[in-house]
């Protein structure tokens, strides 16, 4: 296929898979925890990072990492575990960092064209990726999948019943920063390849489908990858072709991506509620410990 | 800064910040927020579709504000919902620059709407966002009592029999009201921290529903004025300046709110 000349299609079939397996890994547990608005606000965070690079000109993978692992650290001191009151702390704590964004954008559109900073930094696009990027993203893809494997069994317990782990020693503490460290490093992969306010659906779209259709933790986590890895492709694939269908007009490849996995999520909904897939994920895992 | 050109301006920033300091206490008390700020990014997809197909942005943002805002409370149940908020709210950005995008008008399009614009408001538009933010106040008052009383203690109200999920419904629609009214002039990704903030605030300080209101109207309006005139003189956008005062106050009346405590 003449798809695989290209060297942009190749760098982001490339970049989309390493990336969708990763935050596969994290955003199970992100669901699990019940932490989709904490990770959204994460994304929209390290949009001042990469609002910032832009404005220096600085490689914006550096900033979107930057300021997202300090958000999530800044929202573990602020105490996000706890259920009550932390949806507005961390509502405010977004907001202003939105707002920061915003004025970047404008200091970094005066004298450029138009609001392409806007667009680039929002919206991103997997063909707009530097090669030279590549293996850095890759090599932190690698890297946020092993701290998950070794965070996986204190992370989950401390996930299904706080209380216990503190009592059978686990260092909670701990084990929740090291978690939204790993956050924020899938946060910003997710913010380079798909755009720092989209980031959100990577996460948290195909962990939701692996633990709607899944029994088992290891199925949910496996599914999660694969169903990411999917709408990775069919959104690149769809995103090109789509050149020739309208006529030298290609439709934004995260929009496609985005589509895609909102379209897998409301079919595993549809299945669930019409009892085609009874997956117990979920419970199993709050039982395992127990 | 106060030429003809800009009272439409004041005249907007003034209902905007007192439906929506209204709004935002019922917002905080109920634990809302993620809805609060889902529901104007599916506005801005409403927006984006009607400049595309040539009709009032206004009309479309109201539409849409509506029908996510449905979409939202019919598919998450049972305190579930934040992942289901989630990923309909990036689809509902990513359709509007979408849409954007096929239109050809791409990036400043996106820019006003997403960050707010001073400059926007006509006459028309100052009707529908008065008349909007009027049913979204009025809709609140009518259910005042219910809607407390399911915020604060479901169980209790649904004993007496408040239909929580009726009261849930309704005030999903409110805060699509408001947040049509509002988004023209705050911008999509900021018309959130005015939602919260303010109102958080004045949660801190005030002892009785009523005063957290009545303080909360009167933070949104300090912010809301501050900030367009600001913005006017500097020529920054306004959701910045919102989303950075609000955030103060919020501070201040925190170390305030724990300083009278010890």
């Amino acid at each position: 296929m003449e798809l695989w000349q290209v060297q942009e299609m190749r760098t982001a079939l490339l970049v989309g898979s390493a990336v969708a397996i990763a935050t596969a890994c994290i955003g199970v547990f992100t669901v699990l925890r019940g932490q989709s608005f904490a990770g959204h606000s994460l994304t929209d965070l390290a949009s001042v990072g990469g609002s910032a690079a832009y404005l220096l000109g600085v490689n914006q993978l550096w900033g979107f990492l930057a300021a997202s692992v300090l958000a999530g650290l800044g929202m573990h001191a602020i105490g996000i575990e706890r259920i009550r009151g932390r949806d507005v702390a961390t509502g405010i704590v977004l907001a202003t960092g939105m707002g920061f964004t915003s004025l970047f954008i404008t200091l970094s559109m005066t004298g450029k064209s138009g609001g392409s900073a806007a667009v680039a930094v929002l919206f991103g696009s997997l063909f707009a990726i530097n090669p030279q990027t590549v293996p850095l993203i890759c090599l932190l893809a690698i890297c946020s999948i092993i701290a998950m494997a070794v965070l996986w069994r204190p992370a989950l317990f401390v996930t299904v019943s706080p209380e216990l782990a503190h009592a059978n020693g686990v260092r909670t503490g701990i084990i929740n920063a090291a978690f939204m460290c790993v956050l924020g490093i899938g946060v910003a992969l997710g913010s380079i390849s798909v755009g720092a306010i989209l980031s959100t659906a990577l996460l948290i779209g195909p962990a939701s489908c692996g633990l709607l259709l899944a029994s088992r933790m290891r199925d949910a986590i496996l599914s999660a990858g694969i169903i990411g890895v999917i709408s990775i492709w069919i959104g690149v694939i769809v995103s090109y072709e789509s050149y020739h269908w309208t006529g030298g007009k290609s439709w934004s490849v995260s929009f496609c991506i985005v589509a895609i996995i909102l379209f897998i999520y409301l079919l595993c909904r549809i299945l669930r509620s019409l009892g085609v897939i009874n997956a117990v994920a979920r419970r199993r895992a709050a039982v395992a410990h127990v | 800064m106060f030429e003809a050109y800009v009272m439409n301006t004041w005249y907007a920033s003034t209902i905007v910040a007192l439906s929506a300091g209204i709004i935002g206490v019922f917002v905080v008390l109920r634990g809302d927020s993620f809805l609060a700020h889902a529901i104007p990014h599916g506005s801005f997809a409403g927006a984006a579709i009607a400049v595309t197909v040539g009709l009032s942005p206004v009309t479309g943002m109201g539409i849409a504000a509506l029908v996510s805002a449905l979409a939202m409370h019919l598919l998450g149940k049972k305190g579930r919902r934040d992942a289901v908020i989630a990923l309909l709210l990036v689809f509902l950005l990513a359709g509007g620059a979408f849409m954007l995008s096929l239109s050809g008008d791409y990036s400043n399009e996106v820019y006003a709407l997403l960050f707010g614009q001073v400059l926007a408001v006509t006459d028309g538009d100052l009707l529908t966002m008065s008349i909007l933010a009027v049913i979204a106040v009025g809709l609140v008052l009518c259910m005042v009592r219910p809607l407390l009383a399911s915020s604060i203690m479901p169980e209790q109200a649904s004993v007496r029999g408040v239909n929580n999920n009726l009261v849930a419904l309704l005030f999903t629609i409110v805060i699509a009201c408001v947040t049509t009214a509002s988004v023209p002039i705050v911008g999509a990704m900021l018309l959130f921290s005015l939602l919260i903030a303010p109102p958080a605030a004045a949660c801190a300080l005030a002892h009785d529903p009523i005063h957290a209101i009545m303080l909360s109207s009167l933070f949104a309006l300090f912010c809301m004025w501050l900030s367009v005139a600001l913005s006017i003189m500097t020529d920054l956008p306004v959701g910045f300046f919102v989303a950075t005062s609000s955030a103060c106050i919020y501070a201040i009346a925190k170390v305030i709110a724990h300083m009278w405590k010890h």
